[in-house]
């Protein structure tokens, strides 16, 4: 079975957990619940007398509890120290709990203040506070496990069809009215309870007893930070199976407003279940037996003031799961599959699958390989997966590919790195935000809301980029000129948007150039100063002056631009012989009394010209007269060979060779 | 027979064309004109012509000029030189004259509403629309001193910017290429030279008109800038006497005296002043007209002016 998952319609973007939570199902002894705040499963035996089972994602309990009756809900505190057990439709009972000495056997509760109140159901929230919805309104307590009391904090009044709560964003979602088409949103605050802007949704006529939105149509999340109300319309068409349904969401903003900002087309209709996986919306559809993937962050079509998104990819199946059951032995194992899209499967908040009958619970979970597939429009795939978490290898991958299709490919390119340096821009300024410390108050908001869009963005640096494509190429497969232009490129991105773009990314593009012999576009490029100058580039330049004779102009430009390059630029026009260039540069940056004299006699030594040695012997005999008041040299300056040198050139010629070289002297002192 | 057909070529109508009248120190230099632009916008033709290349995997070699400045060359600089004088002596003037007398410029775009651009070909066909008029592309000899390659030159213009487009000679050209290049460079091209334009309206700085003139020539990359000519395209059309260009030549093929560097300042009767100035391969003639001027004045003079236009070179 395992082989042929792996075959060749292995395009299933979706799949269950591989190792789901197993409890026993649900029968005429056993009662099971879910707590989908703690993601806990509550198997009750005989109403807790031969033992309850609680399974969750870390947890494995085992205890029983006295029989006062059915259980209709039941949930641990966050904590674990206190367990809520409600059997009657006007009563939460707690009992405390701790691991060492399991759980105590004195109940104690507080019926709901409101009379004739039916309660909906409960939430723990903060520590051991605890909300109570009855159909009246809601309460908010405090339970004091050590005193066995419970405290009322705050309560509301309000008629209630039902609630949702989401213990992500300690959200709780109330319908109202008598046809259930408002809704009311309340936050809850350790201790309190704040109303959201109640709003209402737009209905059809209903049929008496029926309400407008119902429950199962209703989910909470959290997208990319933002809390959401996740709706789902049934659009009725002309007859039941033309319909097709819609998703709206709704964002929370501020915890103050609510505002309907996206809707999603499904295209489909009949029954559906939604779950949320890495801030993609999923919508499972029965009938079909496929799921849809969406994601709000990426750019849909706008009508004014919701956007319309449509699915990411085709509807696909999810990934057939092959459950390991006892054999006919007991070490023998077999695997069974089992039926998705089953009428007995539950779904939860945010990514929970549970089949009550196979008695398994699942998470449902992303695959990105095969999702990557079916996205064909590369700049739509690369926004994509920068808001994936944990998707950086798979990015990187598909960069790569991408620039297997080159020449092709680099149409897009612009746009997926711009893409790219955007968010990278936007990390570096907030990087240099929190190293320059807090900012002024009035920009706190501003700035922390920016940031926190950005939190969701997979970052690729320009050392990623460096690291795993750009230095990546292989010469077989593609053209060095191809190369160039990719570089160029990225460069071009980094550049608009204000990216220094760093010293690796220009030695490649140097040496891709002078490997293709392209030294004319690598002169452009420094022309247009594309290539940042720094010492190191110009050695580089220098080096290739024997390849490239320009590049000995360029890299003396380079040093000269530096401003703090005087030693280097003395020391290439030494090695040139360009003595007196030397001199007169010298003499431009005021640095006559500091360079070595012993270097320039050298120099003009090795050149032969005696014309040339008498220039520069008589330049620093100046500079010795103005130093120290004789034209002699110091011992220090080590010259004594230099002036036994001058002596033996020029010792016994008549005046007149001594004036004309004199007249030299003037020359470059002019 | 095929040499006789060159010579008659040559003597009737090349040699008719060299303006020997007019010719100055420019028709030594013949080197290329660069538009100054910032770095991103020069990565943004690059790109672009980068895409075009790739793109069309006919064409081989790309240039891009603005204003008749280059901006962006593929070909090497001795091609570039040859390509380029013949582009902005013959081709472009020629060309603007046939626009200039067209009078309304027939648009690409068949309605005023669909978006429209500016491109269109100056060899090649006149307009995509009329596959008739299909015209003649050049010939071009790339590469001549190391492997000659013959290649079409195609030459697109939009508003003020020339792209020159060097195709395999084995591509057929007919109206589809040309369609799929229009339809291709046309409006990208169009908004990136207005981001050219943008860029050099903020490059130009309003020189006063100052009695001093320069001439800069660097034979590396062939580039020249010169405020004594006050266009390329008409060489007659200087702002100094015969005399002083004559004398520029004089000192230009002095300058071997002058080893790897140094300076040559003559001073004329008619109170003109000129430098000839050499430094890392680069010529720089400044011309100055000052009545009673000392030559330390003048020297002064030349310091500020090298200090100004030539502060991110080495030239000393």
């Amino acid at each position: 079975m395992e082989a042929d998952d792996r075959g060749q319609n292995d395009d299933y973007y979706l799949e269950l957990s591989a190792d789901p939570i197993r409890f026993e199902s649900v029968s005429c002894l056993t009662n099971v619940f879910f707590d989908d705040s703690k993601q806990q499963v509550f198997a009750v035996r005989s109403g807790g007398v031969t033992g309850v089972l609680v399974k969750g994602p870390d947890q494995n309990l085992n205890f029983r509890m006295e029989d006062r009756g059915p259980v209709i809900s039941i949930k641990f505190s966050p904590d674990m120290n206190v367990l809520a057990i409600q059997r009657t439709n006007s009563s939460v009972e707690f009992v405390n709990y701790s691991p060492a000495s399991g759980l105590d056997h004195v109940e104690y509760s507080q019926p709901c203040k409101g009379k004739n109140a039916t309660i909906l159901g409960f939430v723990w929230t903060h520590g051991t506070e605890i909300l109570v919805v009855t159909d009246h309104g809601v309460e908010l307590f405090h339970v004091n496990p050590e005193k066995r009391t419970i405290r009322a904090l705050k309560c509301l009044s309000l008629g209630v069809n039902w609630f949702v709560f989401c213990p992500k964003s300690y959200l709780v979602l109330l319908s109202s009215g008598t046809v259930g088409n408002q809704i009311q949103a309340l936050h809850i605050t350790p201790g309190n309870l704040h109303k959201l802007t109640k709003f209402e949704i737009e209905h059809s006529i209903t049929k008496p007893g029926k309400l407008a939105v119902s429950e199962r149509d209703v989910a909470l999340a959290v997208l990319y930070g933002t809390p959401c109300i996740i709706l789902l319309r049934h659009q009725p068409g002309a007859n039941r199976s033309m319909g097709t349904a819609f998703v709206y969401i709704y964002t929370v903003h501020k915890m103050m407003t609510i505002k309907k900002s996206h809707m999603l087309k499904l295209d489909v209709s009949g029954r559906f279940a939604i779950n949320v996986v890495d801030n993609l919306i999923i919508v499972h559809h029965q009938a079909s037996k496929t799921s849809m993937i969406f994601d709000i962050m990426l750019s849909g079509v706008s009508d004014g003031t919701v956007m319309h998104h449509t699915s990411i990819a085709m509807a696909k199946p999810i990934k057939p799961f092959n459950l390991k059951v006892p054999g006919t032995t007991l070490s023998d194992q077999m695997y069974q599959p089992c039926q998705l899209y089953s009428p007995n499967w539950v779904v939860f908040q945010p990514n929970i699958i549970i089949d009550v009958k196979l008695g398994c619970l699942w998470y449902i979970e992303l695959r990105l390989e095969a999702l990557v597939k079916l996205i064909t429009d590369k700049v739509l795939l690369v926004e994509f997966l920068m808001q994936r978490s944990n998707a950086k290898q798979i990015l990187i991958q598909v960069l790569q590919d991408f620039m297997t299709q080159l020449p092709v490919s680099l149409m897009e390119m612009p746009i997926i790195f711009d893409k790219l340096n955007f968010v990278y821009r936007n990390y570096l300024e907030s990087e240099i935000q929190n190293q320059m410390g807090t900012p002024l108050q009035n920009n706190v908001k501003n700035t922390t809301a920016v940031a926190e869009n950005f939190k969701h963005k997979l970052l690729l640096d320009q050392s990623d980029m460096y690291s795993h494509i750009l230095s990546k190429f292989s010469e077989n497969t593609i053209e060095p000129k191809m190369i160039i232009w990719v570089l160029l490129e990225y460069i071009r991105s980094l550049a608009e948007h204000g990216i220094p773009v760093q010293h690796y990314l220009h030695e490649l593009i140097i040496t891709t150039l002078v490997h293709r012999k392209a030294y004319y576009q690598l002169h452009q490029l420094l022309q247009y100063h594309v290539v940042a100058d720094s010492k190191p580039l110009a050695c580089l330049l220098l080096s290739l002056e024997n390849l490239y004779p320009a590049a000995h102009q360029l890299a003396l430009d380079m040093l000269k631009r530096l401003g703090n390059a005087h030693e280097e630029i003395i020391e290439v026009l030494l090695s040139k012989g360009h003595i007196l260039a030397a001199l007169r540069y010298v003499r431009s940056v005021g640095m006559v009394d500091q360079v070595s004299a012993r270097k320039f006699l050298e120099a003009a030594k090795a050149t032969d010209d005696a014309t040339l040695f008498h220039s520069v012997f008589k330049f620093f005999e100046q500079r010795n007269l103005r130093l120290h008041n004789t034209t002699a040299f110091t011992r220090g300056e080590h010259c004594q060979p230099y002036v036994q040198y001058f002596k033996y050139l020029f010792q016994g010629t008549d005046n007149e060779c001594n004036s004309d070289t004199n007249s030299n002297v003037t020359t470059i002192s002019s | 027979m095929l040499l006789k057909l060159k010579l008659e070529h040559f003597y009737s109508r090349y040699l008719l064309s060299l303006k020997l009248n007019n010719s100055d120190i420019l028709d030594i230099f013949q080197g290329l004109q660069f538009l100054p632009l910032d770095k991103i916008t020069f990565l943004k033709v690059q790109c672009f012509m980068n895409l075009v290349e790739a793109m069309f995997t006919q064409i081989k070699y790309t240039a891009f000029l603005y204003n008749d400045q280059v901006v962006w060359s593929g070909l090497e600089p001795e091609d570039m030189q040859v390509v380029y004088n013949y582009l902005v002596s013959t081709l472009l003037p020629a060309h603007l004259e046939k626009e200039l007398h067209g009078g309304s410029i027939p648009r690409n775009s068949p309605s005023p509403f669909t978006t429209s651009h500016y491109g269109k070909f100056v060899t090649g066909p006149a307009s995509v629309n009329e596959p008739n008029l299909i015209g003649k592309s050049p010939k071009v000899f790339i590469n001549y001193s190391t492997k000659p390659v013959s290649l079409y030159l195609v030459v697109y213009r939009a508003l003020s910017a020339t792209i020159c487009l060097f195709v395999d000679k084995k591509t057929s050209l007919l109206i589809d290429f040309f369609k799929s290049l229009d339809s291709f460079l046309g409006p990208q091209l169009t908004t990136l030279v207005s981001s050219v334009a943008e860029q050099c309206s903020k490059h130009v700085t309003v020189t006063p008109e100052s009695c001093t003139k320069y001439l800069y020539f660097n034979k590396l990359n062939l580039a020249y800038k010169s405020t004594i000519h006050l266009d390329n395209r008409c060489y007659s059309n200087v702002l100094t006497t015969p005399e002083v260009l004559r004398i520029i030549t004089d000192i230009y093929n002095d300058r071997n005296r002058l080893n790897e560097a140094g300076e040559i300042i003559i001073k004329t009767i008619s109170d003109y002043w000129i430098v000839g100035k050499l430094s890392n391969l680069r010529e720089f003639f400044v011309i100055i007209q000052q009545k009673s001027a000392s030559i330390i004045e003048i020297d002064d003079e030349v310091k500020r002016l090298c200090e100004k236009q030539l502060k991110s070179i080495f030239f000393h």
